[in-house]
């Protein structure tokens, strides 16, 4: 060393020594100096502030290469090789070689025992309860709950129009006076379906004689004449579609109102029902072609989206239908919660 | 994948992803929660799903539902303090799976996501890097480092002990 480290010149020495750049007779000499003058020692904030070496990890550089090269292998990465071995990166070989070579560095035996013990396993007790909630039918198509809704809405909608329909098309217009007189409660339901007033019954008006007449076929009614030719197109008579459990009630009752307007030879009472429908039943439907159709003979086509509906509502929700046959009325079925509808058809 | 496929993949890998997903929140709720919609989504998508390719999509969905509900949770600091406190008193049994568990517990989360998807499933390196989204090298380096930690945490149990 050349210059002496002295009071006036040690700072300069004293920088060297925080960045690490003394050499070593220099480094020497200078905390010789700095023994000899303790009032001068490195501060211990500055000696943090040293760079900190910059070298990358050992392990990590080499968890970064392709292939494992035992020539690797030494005092600095031998934690790489031992977490390779547990990982079973290492081949036979290298596993051998690794083997041999912490027996001859019994040192990391304890490193090697412990990075076996850091596999995890599970615990196969621990299982996810609400597996079946999770699960989705299988055998048919999902049906989301919009659609569902959706089906039950344009299905009501159907059934609403097609009673409409019925009204307004005369296949299910029934005189005041005779539904009345023969309707039924429940699903039993005896309807007359009557083509020749066709559609004009709620519209009645009266006429400058003062009879109520149809505002459409300017028919009087209730005039006690029947075919007097201002309907030469409606020669179809009433057909009666009716329960079998009701026929006999009904045609005792229609006998019966007969029977009174017989005897009392009033012309100006019109009878509830014209006798002459009652004559033409038995002929045109024979009694074993009347048979209606009950609930439990309806299929139901959505069976899927009803029960789907049912259960996400936990309400019961039933829809029910059948074709009218030859010797079979038809009629559908709509249950929801306690409200049902039925509506049953004449067989054709 | 169709409705038949999918209610295996339940019986097959819900108990597997729920235990995984359960080891990160230690709150099961939170894990029956996250399943839940792991499977949903999943189910969202189930037609344009391979058979084979099933569990990896399911651990996938799995792992972001996860994130987000941990970010989700970090925010509003539910998550901390459940089941995470006592581990120095418990530390002393030296039940060398429960001092493992603490262990697992300071690590990261990102390591401890790849060391379970490895541990737990068997997973190679690629299909983990599939599933978190990160490079096969990350994954590997990030167990690395995840086993050396456990094992510096053992040690020093062992020491204490």
């Amino acid at each position: 060393m050349k210059m002496p480290i002295t009071i006036e010149n040690y700072e300069a020495f004293y920088l060297d020594y925080l960045e690490g750049n003394l050499s070593g007779e220099t480094l020497v000499a200078f905390e010789a100096f700095l023994a000899a003058h303790p009032e001068l020692s490195v501060d211990e904030e500055l000696v943090m502030l040293q760079p900190a070496e910059e070298s990358f990890d050992p392990m990590q550089k080499l968890a970064l290469k392709q292939g494992i090269d035992m020539n690797d292998l030494n005092t600095e990465t031998i934690e790489f090789f031992l977490i390779a071995r547990q990982e079973g990166l290492l081949s036979k070989e290298q596993t051998a070689h690794l083997n041999h070579w912490l027996e001859a560095n019994a040192h990391y035996q304890q490193d090697a025992r412990l990075y076996a013990l850091t596999a995890f396993e599970a615990d196969e007790t621990v299982v996810y309860e609400g597996k079946e909630n999770l699960k989705k039918p299988v055998g048919g198509r999902v049906i989301p709950l919009w659609f569902t809704g959706l089906a039950v809405a344009a299905g009501l909608a159907l059934l609403f129009t097609i009673g409409m329909n019925q009204d307004e098309n005369g296949t299910g217009s029934k005189k005041p006076s005779q539904t009345e007189s023969i309707a039924s409660t429940g699903r039993d339901t005896v309807k007359q379906n009557d083509q020749a007033s066709t559609s004009g019954d709620r519209h009645k008006v009266k006429n400058t004689n003062g009879k109520q007449v149809n505002d459409n076929h300017k028919q009087p009614v209730n005039d006690g004449k029947k075919g007097n030719g201002s309907q030469p197109n409606t020669p179809k008579r009433p057909v009666y579609q009716h329960s079998i459990l009701h026929e006999g009630t009904v045609l005792a009752s229609l006998e019966k109102r007969q029977a009174k307007l017989s005897a009392s030879g009033d012309k100006t009472i019109s009878p509830l029902v014209t006798p002459k429908p009652i004559q033409v039943v038995p002929e045109e439907v024979p009694a074993n072609d009347v048979a209606l159709v009950t609930v439990d003979e309806m299929k139901n086509p959505i069976k899927p989206v009803t029960n789907r509906l049912s259960e996400t509502f936990n309400t019961p929700i039933d829809f029910r239908t059948a074709k009218a046959a030859k010797k079979k009325g038809g009629g559908y079925y709509f249950k929801i919660g306690k409200w049902e509808v039925t509506h049953q058809t004449a067989s054709l | 994948m169709n409705a038949k496929d999918y209610n295996n993949a339940i019986d097959q890998y819900a108990d597997n992803i729920f235990r995984f997903v359960l080891k990160h929140t230690r709150n099961k709720m939170l894990a029956d929660d996250i399943v839940q919609e792991t499977f949903a989504k999943v189910w969202e998508k189930h037609e344009d799903i391979q058979v084979e390719k099933a569990k990896s999509y399911l651990f996938t969905t799995a792992y972001h539902c996860l994130v987000d509900v941990m970010k989700k949770e970090a925010r509003s600091g539910t998550l901390d303090g459940i089941e995470r406190q006592g581990t120095q008193s418990n530390a002393h049994l030296f039940d060398v799976q429960k001092v493992l568990q603490e262990a697992l517990e300071r690590l990261p989360e990102i390591q401890k996501t790849v060391v379970l998807l490895r541990d737990y499933e068997g997973y190679h390196y690629d299909e983990i890097a599939e599933i978190t989204g990160l490079t096969e090298s990350q994954v590997k380096v990030y167990i690395f480092r995840a086993r050396q930690t456990l094992k510096t945490y053992l040690k020093d149990i062992e020491l204490v002990a």
